[in-house]
This record gives structure tokens, sequence and C-alpha cells, in this order.
């Protein structure tokens, strides 16, 4: 779960872990797939 | 530090496992082991470094991606901006090819499978540091024990370190011939270690902390270790 103002925000998020932790570019490509944002009791909406 | 016997750290992560035998190879080769945790913040005044084998955090998301975030990397890393001596063996090689102190990456053996042997690299010698390996074309015995040893990296990569004598060894026959049939891993170009561009740190998948002992076998490690430890006298004022 990561915490984001919006969508744009969330995004730009995972795509920084992907790049820096998630893949290796020297191997690996990554694509986001999906995003669900969460209410706040943690139910996708 | 006394110029004639080296501190030389051991970097210890969770699941390291060969950690040991570098501090005992270090001893044997003369100079004096520092244990370092990965927590800690500094190297102990060690003037030269190895990253050890084993399966540091497990090996979980790619092998040597978490380790490369420790505290401990922070000051391997400042140490080999400040030219000191880094040796990567085995985990060690994974380490600084995913915190880009090395080019390239270490993938799944060509046969999928785990291998553990003695095999043979040769020394491809211009290495672009002050200090060589031995002599070009030296053959060394070395035993490897890995699943993730293929080195691989992009066309530009390997092209450079081709050009920039950065591939430090190769797997090869007894006799020192290159060819397929002596690769144990698939390894791109049969290489078993690289340098860095600057060549004061050193990856490599064979293990010559295995190998420095004669009462244990070959000592096929020790021109190795001498590097790693003439390079580090080097840096130390008279």
């Amino acid at each position: 779960v990561v915490e984001a103002p919006d969508e744009g925000g969330a995004r730009a998020q995972v795509a920084e872990m992907a790049e820096r932790f998630l893949s290796n570019p020297v191997i690996e490509d990554y694509r986001i797939v999906d995003l669900q944002a969460l209410t706040a009791a943690g139910d996708g909406r | 530090v006394s110029e004639q016997r080296p501190r030389v750290a051991v970097v210890t992560f969770p699941g390291s496992l060969d950690d040991r035998d570098a501090l005992r190879a270090v001893a044997t080769m003369g100079a004096e082991p520092v244990q370092v945790w990965h927590g800690d913040a500094d190297l102990h005044g060690a003037g030269a470094v190895i990253l050890p084998g084993g399966f540091s955090y497990g090996d979980y998301l790619r092998t040597g991606a978490i380790a490369r975030f420790a505290p401990a990397m922070r000051a391997v890393a400042a140490h080999a901006d400040a030219g000191g001596p880094v040796l990567g063996i085995c985990n060690g090689f994974q380490i600084l090819c995913e915190a880009g102190l090395l080019p390239g990456a270490l993938i799944r053996n060509r046969s999928l499978s785990f291998v553990c042997r003695w095999i043979n690299v040769r020394l491809e010698g211009g290495a672009p540091g002050d200090l060589a390996i031995g002599a070009r074309g030296d053959v060394l015995s070395i035993p490897i024990k890995h699943g993730e040893g293929q080195f691989v990296a992009s066309r530009d990569d390997l092209d450079r370190l081709e050009t920039k004598g950065q591939v430090a060894l190769r797997y090869c026959s007894p006799a020192g011939e290159v060819t397929d049939a002596y690769n144990p891993n698939g390894a791109a170009g049969n290489i078993a270690g690289v340098w860095n561009e600057r060549g004061n740190v050193l990856g490599l998948m064979p293990h010559p902390e295995h190998a420095v002992d004669p009462d244990l076998g070959p000592i096929g490690g020790q021109p190795i270790l001498e590097w790693l430890l003439a390079a580090a006298r080097a840096r130390v004022p008279a």
C-alpha cells in the first residue's frame, strides 16, 4: 500500500520503487498493471 | 594500520555463509581480518573489503537486491569511490552488480541447476588499475558453488568490458582454452570475474577464499587475495 494524494502520485511512487528496487534494468523490465484506491477502512473501491 | 599487515573487512549480511572462511583466508594470507556487520556504518579502519558468498537476506527478490541497501554498503561504496579495493565473491559479486559498483548482472545458471565443483579460470591481465592479478594467461584452480552465476550484460557493456580490459577471469580448460565446454553456467564470454572501470573493485563467482591453504587443496585463490592485500598496502602511507 502506498499513500498519495491522487493516482498520479501513487503511480509515481510505484514507478520509483520499481526502478530503484523491484526490478533490475540490466535483466528486467516492468509495467504498472493496475492501481486500486482504498477507502479509509482499507476497502478497495 | 600496519603497512605489512593491512586490515581487511569482511562484511557479514544475514544469510552470508562464507564470511568465516573469508576471515580465515585473510589471516592465512598474512593480513588482519576485521568483522563488519551489515548494520555497521563504517569499515572499522579497514584498507580493503571483502563481500563474501552466501545468500544475503535469503536471496529474496533477487540475489544481492536487498543487501545493496544495508548500512555497511554505504561505507563500502564510499571506500570504493575513494579508490579502496573491494573484492566481491559469488553473492558479493551479485551485490556489487546490484549496487551499481560493477556492470552487468548474475542470473540463473544455463543448466538451471546448482553447480558445485572445482573449475579453472584464466587470468586475462590488462587490469585497469595499477595492480594486476598474477600474469596474463595464468590458469587458477578455484571452486565454484552457485545457482545464479551466469554473468550477463548489455551488448554495449560487454563491448566496454572487453575493450577497457575489465574482464578479469574467464572459465577455461586446465590448459587455458576458453571454450563453451568449460563454461559452467553459460556466462557471456565465459566471464568469471570483472573489474570496475577504475580497477579497484573486483567481482567474481569462483571462491578464492576456499583455495588458499595448501594443507586443504589447490591454492588458486592466493593470487586474487594477494591482489587485494597489495592494493590495500599501496594505499597506506609509508
